[in-house]
């Protein structure tokens, strides 16, 4: 168990590093950031003394001269300190403080969704697979189809403007109370409780099925006992697998969602750093992103060995 | 039965928690009695989110100037150079150097002392600093004599011998070129605001970052980055008091959310895209526009570089001026403005060239002859453009790339370039829609390998401030359209400073674009505020300003 843990480490931090070179070269290969950073009036010597000033007159890669003075170099040796620069846009912040800033309102809205998202999941996978072939089955899969079909922009530009324009019970956008987080966490965790509650029913129908869940009933059991218990117990272990990855999906995928809510996660804060070509908070946010999507991972695995002990290395 | 009535238990509680939930959340989110202490105004993110002035170009500068006072300001109404913290300014006759009078009794925010001479030789160190990726801080190094390599020390050296401080309310600067228009760069219209030398001493870049100190109408609070900035108004301000106590601009991406945020009452002033604009007025929003024109739109033909053969392919179509002049006349321009731009456009006939706004610096520079032509060589003509191909010897079009992007300011400009398409389809040409980043555009203007594409820009009016960047076969950056004629008048302006001379030569390089059909001039602009008309009675802006919200402690409340 403990070799299996170590080599998954091991290969998270190798999955860590060759997403520090994907992303670096990705950066570099949407254009010049010069050309976004310095106004269309500046000149030949601007650029070279801007381009001085942040690191940007040196090689991408290999610097035959010195093999360590390259921006590559540079930036991997202080990411392994935390440290991922200042930022361009927001000058006076370090790329790393910014992302740590904006991390608690990403965390706060992604932790309402997967909150809603296992709060309605649940008892409709579960009622759904148990009313099979109903009307309450039927409902149930209309709503996991319009989940997992209307794009997320567009569902929160209508909730905005039913919930907040025209019935005034909502803020529209940004952040102060638990108001402001009720359209975009509903937006963003629709989609994940239409994913979990169809993978709940059908794991359910599997297990209703089953020769044990008869037995329970002929020994009498309450009906809702053997469901809420016995079948729901049997049936966790892929919901549970797929939860845990779909909490690193919230964290990570908010970024349509805060910025139709002018949400100040990190997931605006990604796509605003994007648009101004800011390499430095790119970086840190997608090391980030990765870092958790990784960690979410590994921490799947390791329950996955726990709980189902023919997974090991060998 | 048992599971009969735990289904029936299941459905009530449902419905229970739905009936509940809505006039629970309609009495907490109720509103209160409106009550404008504060005046939110929504506008898209800016490139950049900072308190210092100088690391941002102009557009970031929106978030600052209600902290901030020029030397110089910008009427509202007019869009005329005003006094501001210079009472009086005078400019000797080589143009090399200006006296500025100053304002006595101006104080800083948070008591950093009267404004005096120090901090104007201050505002001008900050903006050619190293460091500055201002606008104009190449324009203002030029003038300095300050090199790519001085160090900071150097340029505080070279800026204090250029700025002479006659006493603490005179001051003169000096200029190493000819500045016959500095009057402009230092006015509300650029990047040269007036910030405390006092509190440079006391605390230097550190504390610059952590507000925006200066004499305007509004005092800082706070700077959520990604979110808003707060200002307070300076109750008795030597210019105006606003009547609101403050003022906020949130910062909201999404179109349509900018709108939401209108109509819902959530802010008061927004910046609602023209698309969106028609849905804002009714839902009973007023669309205020500006005072004067705010943004130029032309088109330009790549690869334009008659004063650098070396740069040139002779043979490509756009090198002939019958082509250029064909492709112009194939542009349905009325069309584009009433569908795309709502009908709320004004002809263009020079790239940046405008008859009222440039007559400010240089009486006289406009010629009645373009108005008059504008139609026989301009207008809408699909027949002559096709006769012109065919003269040209294009009688079966040529195919070129039209570069797509986006733009802010101008997110209409995918719309645009579709319709221009479409237009020279017409007329036999074959264009091919090309979308790519701005970046990789504006990477090939610059190293003039930008053949053979058309791409279009925008951009404030200053006729001047377009030819130096755009027609100046070196030592520029948006190397557009280069002719050994327009280097010669170049050579000619940098050896006057007459104001009148200046315009006649302004007027001669105009001639030349218009007649060589250098560029496909398209519209100017208005800029759109759109205001909650039951909070806003008024409000005047002249929208010449890049980020165009600006003036605000002006705004007249509804009673």
């Amino acid at each position: 168990m403990q070799r299996y843990i170590l080599v998954r480490f091991l290969q998270s931090l190798l999955a860590l590093w060759v997403m520090s070179v994907i992303v670096f070269s990705l950066a570099r290969m949407t254009g010049d950031p010069l050309d976004v950073l310095l106004p269309m009036e500046a000149g030949e010597g601007e650029r070279e003394r801007v381009a001085k000033h942040w690191g940007l007159d040196k090689p991408l890669f290999l610097n035959l001269e010195n093999p360590f003075d390259a921006q590559y170099f540079t930036f991997l040796g202080k990411a392994l300190r935390g440290d991922f620069g200042m930022s361009w846009k927001w000058q006076g912040h370090t790329a790393m403080g910014l992302v740590i800033e904006r991390l608690p309102a990403t965390l706060e809205l992604a932790g309402v969704a997967i909150l809603i998202s296992a709060l309605l999941a649940l008892p409709f996978g579960v009622l759904t697979a148990v009313w099979k072939d109903t009307f309450f089955d039927s409902f149930g899969k209309i709503i996991a189809l319009l989940g997992q079909s209307l794009p997320s922009f567009w569902l929160g530009i209508v909730l905005m403007w039913i919930f907040a324009v025209s019935l005034g019970w909502l803020p529209t956008s940004g952040r102060g109370t638990w108001y402001h987080m009720v359209l975009p966490a509903v937006c963003l965790g629709w989609f994940q409780v239409a994913a979990m509650m169809r993978l709940i029913r059908s794991s359910m129908l599997d297990v209703l099925d089953s020769e044990f869940v008869k037995l329970t009933r002929v020994k009498g059991l309450a009906e809702w006992k053997v469901v809420w218990k016995h079948c729901l117990r049997n049936a966790a272990i892929a919901p549970l697998t797929y939860f845990a990855i779909t909490a690193g999906v919230l964290i990570t995928g908010s970024v349509v969602i805060e910025s139709v809510f002018a949400w100040p996660g990190t997931g605006l804060l990604a796509v605003d750093a994007v648009r101004a070509r800011d390499f430095q908070v790119v970086q840190a946010i997608v090391i980030v992103f990765a870092a958790v999507f990784i960690m979410t991972n590994l921490l799947v695995d390791i329950l996955y060995a726990y709980i189902d002990p023919r997974i090991r290395y060998q | 039965m048992v599971r009969q009535r735990w289904k029936g238990g299941v459905l009530w509680g449902i419905m229970l928690s739905l009936s509940l939930a809505g006039p629970l959340a309609w009495a907490q989110t109720a509103p209160p009695k409106p009550k404008l202490d504060r005046l939110k105004v929504a506008v898209a993110p800016l490139g950049w989110d900072t308190n210092f002035t100088w690391l941002q170009s102009r557009s970031g500068q929106l978030d600052k100037r209600p902290a901030l006072e020029y030397l110089i300001g910008i009427d509202r109404k007019t869009g005329a150079y005003i006094p501001e913290l210079a009472e009086a300014w005078e400019m000797t006759p080589d143009g090399k150097a200006w006296t500025f009078t100053l304002r006595k009794g101006i104080k800083f925010h948070e008591n950093w002392g009267e404004f005096t001479a120090r901090d104007v030789r201050h505002a001008i160190f900050l903006i050619t600093q190293p460091e500055s990726v201002q606008t104009d801080g190449g324009y203002w190094r030029t003038l300095m004599g300050i090199e790519k390599s001085d160090t900071i020390d150097t340029v505080a050296k070279k800026v204090e011998q250029q700025v002479d401080l006659v006493n603490d309310h005179k001051v003169i600067i000096r200029t190493k070129l000819a500045a016959p228009e500095l009057i402009d760069s230092v006015s509300a219209n650029m990047d040269l605001p007036m910030e405390s030398k006092a509190r440079w001493d006391a605390g230097g870049k550190e504390l610059y970052g952590k507000k925006v100190i200066g004499t305007g109408p509004f005092e800082f609070v706070e700077r959520k980055v990604g979110e808003y900035v707060l200002y307070k108004r300076v109750e008795n301000h030597w210019r105006h008091t606003p009547q609101f106590r403050e003022l906020e601009f949130r910062w909201v991406s999404e179109g349509v959310t900018r709108l939401a945020t209108l109509v819902a009452g959530e802010v008061h002033i927004s910046d609602v895209d023209r698309s969106l604009q028609k849905d804002a007025v009714v839902k009973g929003m007023k669309i205020v526009p500006s005072q004067q024109i705010a943004v130029g739109h032309e088109w330009l033909f790549g690869g334009m570089y008659f004063a650098t053969p070396d740069k040139l392919q002779p043979k490509h179509p756009f090198t002939d001026k019958r082509v250029r002049q064909a492709m112009n006349m194939a542009i349905n321009r009325k069309a584009i403005a009433d569908t795309i731009m709502g009908g709320k456009a004004q002809p263009m006939l020079i790239a940046r060239y405008h008859d009222q706004a440039d007559a400010a610096l240089w009486p006289g520079i406009w010629n009645p002859e373009w108005d008059k032509r504008v139609n026989e060589l301009y207008g809408y003509n699909p027949t002559r453009a096709k006769a012109l191909l065919a003269e040209a010897g294009y009688k079966n079009g040529f195919e070129f790339n039209i570069y797509l992007y986006t733009l802010p300011g101008l997110p209409e400009l995918l719309d645009i370039g579709q319709a221009l398409a479409l237009d020279w389809q017409a007329v036999g040409l074959q264009p091919k829609l090309v979308e790519l980043e701005f970046p990789r555009v504006r990477e090939q203007y610059r190293t003039k390998a930008i053949h053979g594409a058309i791409w279009g820009l925008r951009g404030s009016p200053n006729a001047l401030n377009l030819l130096r960047v755009f027609n100046r076969a070196k030592d520029s950056t948006v190397y557009a359209y280069d002719h050994p004629f327009i280097e010669e008048k170049f050579a000619e302006l940098d050896k006057t400073a007459d104001p009148k001379e200046r315009a006649n030569l302004l007027r001669q390089i105009g001639d030349h674009k218009f007649f060589e059909f250098a560029e496909m001039p398209l519209f100017w602009l208005f800029a759109d505020a759109a205001v909650n008309p039951k909070v806003i009675a008024e409000y005047t802006f002249p929208g010449s300003i890049t980020g165009f919200f600006t003036h605000l402690e002006y705004v007249t409340l509804a009673p």
